[in-house]
């Protein structure tokens, strides 16, 4: 619930602008910007750093920066970035089907991985102005992005809830002997 | 002779499934009545008893992939390696994307196009099971159908899941049952995706694979091709935990699908068989349970006082 708020507020897209002025000159495809959102959430929200693009598996030596790297969207059907957390690396995968953008986050230690699947063509409304003329629905794509592509994979807090008590849930696929998320009466 | 005997024991290692261990028990328990007639022969018994129910804890004729051994394979996937045949050079990665074509078979997915053309053929599969042996049989008589994407990295597969004879005909409904398989090579690793399609935003499932685990990168001569398969007990456990069975799951609830016989999932007319045995402080418990339970007790308590009134 604290992320669905969090995501409403003004200040949580404080800094996208910015990271927008940097690829402007690239963003050349609607899914482009779906996936700069979810740099955006990385590297601002969760304190990712990026360190390249490719699908190598070891550990770089240097600290990433928040800025996305030079071609990062010279494929015109796929993503590869990667991104350092806590000298842990992860992967950030897009690929282009004919409908969709399926991406997947993959924690390289522990090869945990996740997906989203989101339709560029009825999420992103331009591909020049503001965030809320980007794509309307942002607050609701980052609370997707948390919920399906970050939690399962990524254990650690976001920068919101640093100074929240409470404690995240735990992914709903975690008790093999559940179906479905849990009922209550009524 | 031992290198052969620890890879029948690699291929399916220890079963995840009861059925082995409950006949184990049952020969163990045959064991122990022989054993208190001869007491003085039970060392020696014992101990060639325990190496004959070795040799036959596996299957000869194993149903799915998690009990398949060396010796003896589930005969849709001897059907289904004979159409590649012809094929031995295909990548590790590619052998391993049949061998999680066939699990989603065997958790009752079809491929669409092949759906379309089989479809008067194959059987109803209830929302509590997904096992069809004949399904996965017919299925498994011809090639897979699938594309190979994004320079040979990918392969990609439409996937829709069977149901019971109740399987609604509504287009809205249909495509709840629709998903997306994406296995997607990266390095030493496979990584599988089952994504409901768009306009879902139902969640989708994906597990990483090690693809040298479970396909040897060697092919011995003159060998079935299967035998370069490792560990399918493990495969095909990660991949219906995580994976498979989740999605169908999450699509019957979707559907509203009862998933398991249950006491939600009754005709309505025995709910007022089962409920008439209960007394009025009992019907209200089970009022409370909830708004379904709540609603049938309240007709038999009706019922009741009518009766009563008659």
């Amino acid at each position: 619930m604290e992320s669905a708020s969090a995501a409403k507020t003004g200040d949580f897209f404080y800094g996208w602008d910015l990271l927008y002025k940097t690829v402007q000159s690239d963003v050349d495809k609607k899914s482009d910007l779906l996936i700069a959102l979810v740099h955006f959430l990385l590297t601002k929200h969760y304190n990712f750093r990026c360190v390249g693009i490719g699908d190598d598996k070891t550990l770089p030596e240097e600290e990433g920066s928040e800025l996305l790297p030079d071609n990062w969207n010279d494929d015109d059907t796929k993503y590869s970035l990667r991104y350092v957390h806590d000298k842990m690396l992860y992967l950030l995968l897009g690929h282009i089907t004919e409908d969709a953008l399926l991406i997947n986050l993959m924690d390289i230690n522990t090869k945990k991985v996740s997906n989203i699947c989101v339709e560029p063509e009825t999420l992103v409304a331009a591909v020049k102005g503001g965030i809320s003329t980007l794509m309307p629905s942002a607050s609701e794509i980052v609370d997707r992005y948390r919920k399906e592509l970050l939690d399962p994979v990524f254990t650690g807090n976001s920068r919101e809830v640093t100074t929240q008590t409470t404690t995240s849930t735990r992914p709903s696929g975690s008790d093999p002997l559940r179906i479905g998320e849990p009922r209550r009466g009524g | 002779m031992s290198e052969v005997k620890s890879e029948i024991e690699d291929i399916a290692g220890p079963s995840t499934s009861g059925e082995q261990q409950q006949q184990q028990q049952n020969e163990q328990q045959v064991v122990a009545t022989k054993d208190k007639k001869n007491p003085d022969l039970v060392p020696k018994k014992h101990r060639q008893r325990l190496t004959e129910e070795k040799k036959s804890s596996f299957e000869a004729n194993p149903l799915i992939l998690e009990h398949a051994n060396l010796e003896s394979v589930p005969e849709h996937l001897e059907k289904l390696m004979k159409q590649y045949e012809e094929n031995r050079k295909m990548p590790a990665a590619e052998w391993l994307t049949l061998l999680i074509y066939l699990l989603a078979l065997e958790c009752g997915f079809v491929e669409e196009e092949i759906y379309a053309q089989k479809r008067h053929l194959l059987q109803p599969v209830p929302s509590f099971s997904s096992f069809h042996a004949l399904n996965v049989r017919l299925l498994s008589e011809q090639p897979a159908k699938y594309e190979v994407l994004f320079n040979d990295t990918a392969y990609s597969m439409r996937l829709r899941t069977l149901l019971d004879k109740h399987a609604p005909g509504e287009t809205s409904l249909v495509a709840a049952l629709q998903t997306r398989l994406m296995a997607i090579t990266l390095g030493d690793q496979l990584m599988v995706t089952l994504s409901p399609v768009p306009p879902s935003k139902q969640p989708g499932y994906s597990i990483s694979l090690s693809i040298g685990r479970y396909v040897l990168s060697i092919q011995a001569k003159n060998k079935p091709v299967y035998h370069r398969f490792r560990k399918l007990n493990e495969l095909s456990f990660e991949l219906k935990q995580n994976v498979f069975q989740p999605m169908r799951s999450q699509q019957l609830m979707q559907m509203e699908h009862k998933l398991q016989p249950s006491l939600l999932g009754l005709p309505d007319e025995l709910y007022h068989e089962i409920f008439r045995h209960l007394n009025k402080s009992q019907l209200n418990v089970v009022a409370k349970v909830n708004r379904q339970l709540k609603f049938y007790s309240k007709e038999v308590e009706r019922k009741r006082l009518q009766g009563g009134r008659g």
